[in-house]
């Protein structure tokens, strides 16, 4: 389960392995969609998105938000530019 | 009822039982046994025609009446064998070591109502006034050793007595304490303890009983154990409460809580169901009377740790010198009305569905003010007198009383008789052109003027300019004159007649002519505080009417708001109707005063050249006011700030419309605005003072939609402030796309967000935008279906 291996520190925006969790590998895709469906709950709707689709299987980390080398390396598939561009209130 | 105990520091002078140590200026002194409020015996005085009664005990030694007062108890058994009170028809006498030097007080006479009702009356009276008569040198009150109480008589008794006297004490304070809440103390369980459970040793006198459910209180009485553990728990329910007409310290007439290691509790009328359907039954009515002495009542429940205070159902009228209750919380008032009472601070007691009615009163302001000696004569003129107490003008001077200017009501000195009862002071009954008839009091003779009779208004206060008609002066009215060198000028008193130029009272014996420099003052008695009701920090009152605060001068308010520190403040459900000012901010003022302020139109900022707004007291949310610059757009009533940078300098406001660039020159400033949100009804609209601004509740609303034009259910939509982030709406749409929310407070920019990603349903791109809520505020969004979720 995703939600059991990756970490979401809001406050610092910052995507973490969690380390009780299972060590499986994900798509960028699935990060893209488990992050979203954390954003759209009622008590994250403060917080900025940390991602967003740049194109088909594309996907970019926006608004100062970083994510944990030992997380990256557990993606794969797809593409995610690392490079921080932020957007207002996004 | 439980019965109370009291707890005093007041020492006897005579109680009364013994004529050993009394003097009596006619006739012969004799302890009277028919008549008495104490004991067995009172000291019974006869009545001799024209002439000064009564008596005066003398002490062991000299007493120091400062910051006392004398409780005397009094009785005329015949009303009406003394004269009236402008003639100084009952007296209190005080005298040093020699007798002979003595200093007097009126406190009644035959048209006072206790000397007329036939029925016992403590007198409770402050020796710092000003003597009224005097014989000899007058005494200082720091060393009395006679004090007594003398009459003018006006006719012969031939058995009886005109006045007694009873016990007499001097002191500072009386208390009770005791009951439970099971079993309180309450006016009649007072009054019994006092009269009836110790008619020996008490008889304190500061509750006395009129009739069945009505009770008098004569000056400060005290609910509680100032010093001590003794618990108290008072009740009043369905009970008149009436304040007496005393000539007491002008803050001595009040109900005082106290408390110290124990617990007080003070209940007035019964409090019933919870929340918002909890109303206040049973409370009895509050009101004074005082028509001669012009004493107001006040309030005192707030005293620091009071464990309970309660005001339900209860109606307190013309409390001129206020109400105060507990600066904590767990105390209630429902249910409660406050008519023409001075300031009521209500601390943090619970304040529901009361009403605030009538503040507002007479006040000349700093005014060019005199007393004016003889401010209405017939100047020398003949007058004959009649026994029946006219006095008929036959020749000289106008020809008319009412073209002199006399009025019913005004008490007049007459001089130039040849019978010596013709002349004194009286005050006026009926008047016509040529006859005036005045109140009965020393017995007239019948006799043909000569042409040397005067009749004059000894004193009354003037001025030149303005009007005291128009101030809002009426007769009846008590009032507190200030600033006026002579200080027996500065006495508090009541009004008898008022004309534009001229206002009359009761009592001018006092009174000495004066010009005054300009800075003269009279009002209508009472507290200090313009506003019915004054607000603080913690204040929590709801659901609330603020109905027809005002007066002549039309500067009445309903709440006074002297805090600003917490603004934005909320009024829930307080409604307001006829007030002169819905608020009067009188808040210390977060200021810059004038300084140099550059605006920058594009970026919305006002930099000043030194200084820091945080430091003056600004904050982020806060709605200010500019004035100041050239450029009229840059002199704003109401903009909200959104940030505060640049260490304290720059202001950045949320909305720029109408400024213009423009470089400071020194006399700009920026003021804060106690802001206030109006929710559920809350109608406040005018304010005077330090600038206020009111926000009324708007609607948030939020459509959202797909592509294809239909509504998409259970997206989530969120609004937050810019200026502090704070949310103002997160809510999921409904089946027809739509969220709503309420939202109260400073208008200004926003930042909108609508997301729906969840698993399991349709997914969307999150959109996000910005606004500016300047109103209702409503936003329709579309958004594209994520097919990369």
């Amino acid at each position: 389960m995703i939600e059991k291996d990756f970490k979401i520190d809001f406050k610092g925006k910052k995507v973490s392995l969690s380390p009780k969790g299972s060590g499986g590998d994900y798509q960028v895709r699935e990060l893209y969609s488990f992050l979203m469906d954390k954003f759209d709950e009622p008590g994250t709707m403060k917080y900025e998105v940390p991602i967003e689709a740049v194109g088909k299987g594309k996907f970019r980390l926006v608004n100062g938000w970083m994510i944990e080398d030992k997380a990256l390396r557990h993606l794969k598939g797809g593409n995610l530019t690392l490079s921080v561009e932020p957007l207002n209130h996004s | 009822m439980a019965a109370p105990t009291f707890v005093h520091d007041l020492t006897t002078i005579t109680d009364g039982e013994t004529v050993t140590g009394w003097t009596i200026l006619s006739g012969m002194i004799a302890l009277d046994p028919d008549n008495k409020v104490q004991s067995a015996n009172s000291i019974g005085f006869p009545a001799t025609l024209n002439t000064l009664c009564g008596g005066y005990f003398t002490m062991a030694g000299d007493v120091d009446l400062t910051g006392k007062h004398l409780f005397i108890w009094v009785f005329v058994a015949q009303p009406g064998a003394v004269a009236s009170v402008a003639a100084g028809g009952v007296r209190v006498r005080v005298a040093g070591a020699t007798a002979t030097n003595f200093g007097e007080w009126v406190v009644g006479g035959n048209d006072a109502p206790w000397v007329s009702d036939g029925k016992w009356r403590l007198v409770v009276i402050d020796p710092s006034r000003p003597f009224d008569f005097t014989g000899g040198t007058p005494p200082n009150i720091n060393a009395i050793r006679n004090v007594g109480v003398t009459y003018l008589a006006r006719i012969t008794l031939m058995f009886g007595f005109g006045l007694n006297i009873d016990i007499m004490r001097y002191g500072t304070k009386v208390a009770v304490e005791g009951g439970s809440d099971a079993d309180p103390i309450t006016l009649q369980s007072i009054y019994d303890a006092d009269f009836v459970g110790d008619p020996v040793n008490n008889v304190f006198g500061l509750v006395t009983k009129n009739r069945s459910g009505v009770f008098e209180i004569n000056g400060e009485l005290r609910i509680g154990d100032e010093s001590g553990a003794a618990n108290t728990v008072f009740s009043t329910q369905g009970e008149s409460i009436f304040f007496q007409d005393q000539p007491c310290a002008l803050d001595y007439l009040k109900i005082l809580a106290q408390e110290d290691t124990g617990t007080t509790k003070i209940k007035f009328g019964v409090g019933t169901g919870a929340g918002d359907a909890r109303v206040g039954l049973s409370g009895s009515v509050v009101d004074r009377i005082n028509g001669l002495h012009g004493r107001e009542y006040s309030l005192d429940l707030n005293a620091p740790g009071l464990t309970l205070v309660e005001l339900f159902g209860t109606s307190i009228l013309r409390a001129k010198r206020g109400v105060q209750l507990p600066a904590a919380a767990g105390h209630e008032g429902v249910s409660t009305t406050f008519a023409a009472c001075g300031q009521v601070d209500i601390g943090q007691a619970a304040l529901r569905k009361c009403i605030y009615t009538g503040h507002g009163r007479a006040d000349t302001g700093a005014a060019d003010l005199d007393v004016t000696a003889s401010a209405v004569t017939t100047g020398t003129i003949t007058v004959n007198a009649n026994v029946a107490n006219t006095y008929t003008r036959t020749a000289g001077g106008s020809g008319s009383y009412i073209t002199d200017g006399f009025e019913v009501g005004m008490v007049v000195l007459m001089a130039g008789f040849t019978n010596a009862t013709n002349n004194g002071r009286k005050r006026i009954l009926t008047l016509t052109a040529t006859v005036m008839t005045v109140e009965a009091s020393q017995t007239m003779v019948t006799e043909t003027g000569t042409g040397d009779e005067v009749i004059r208004v000894e004193f009354a206060f003037t001025r030149a300019s303005g009007s005291f008609i128009t101030d809002g002066f009426t007769a009846g009215m008590a009032i507190d004159v200030s600033d006026f060198s002579t200080a027996a000028n500065n006495m508090s008193r009541v009004v008898t007649n008022v004309q534009a130029t001229k206002l009359f009272v009761r009592h001018d014996l006092t009174m000495a002519a004066e010009s005054g420099s300009g800075n003269e003052r009279i009002k209508q008695a009472g507290i200090d505080g313009i506003g019915a009701l004054l607000w603080n920090e913690s204040i929590d009152i709801k659901s609330t009417s603020f109905l027809g605060n005002t007066n002549t001068l039309v500067t009445a308010a309903a709440i006074e708001h002297p805090v600003a520190t917490s603004s934005p403040y909320t009024y829930d459900a307080l409604t307001f109707s006829g007030n002169d000012f819905d608020i009067n901010n009188t808040s210390t003022a977060v200021d810059t005063g004038s300084i140099t302020i550059t605006v920058a139109a594009t970026a919305g900022t006002l930099t000043r050249s030194a200084g820091s707004f945080t430091t003056d007291g600004f904050t982020s949310g806060m709605t200010i006011t500019a004035s100041g610059f050239t450029n009229p757009g840059n002199n704003f009533e109401t903009k909200t700030i959104d940030t505060i940078t640049g260490g304290g300098t720059i202001i950045t406001v949320t909305d720029n419309s109408d400024l213009v660039d423009e470089t400071g020159d020194g006399d700009e400033r920026v003021q804060g605005n106690v802001t206030i949100n109006l929710t559920n009804g809350s109608d406040a609209s005018t304010s005077k003072g330090q600038p206020v601004t009111f926000l009324s509740a708007v609607s948030l609303e939020i459509r959202v939609k797909d592509t294809a034009n239909d509504p998409i259910n259970l997206a989530q939509t969120a609004i937050f402030r810019v200026s502090d982030n704070a949310q103002l709406m997160n809510e999921d749409t409904n089946a027809s796309g739509v969220a709503q929310a309420g939202y109260t407070g400073a208008f200004g920019g926003i930042y909108i967000r609508v997301r729906k990603s969840s698993t399991g349903d349709t997914k969307y791109i999150p959109f996000s935008t910005t606004g500016t809520i300047s109103g209702d505020f409503t936003l329709d969004v579309t958004l594209q279906e994520d097919t990369n979720a």
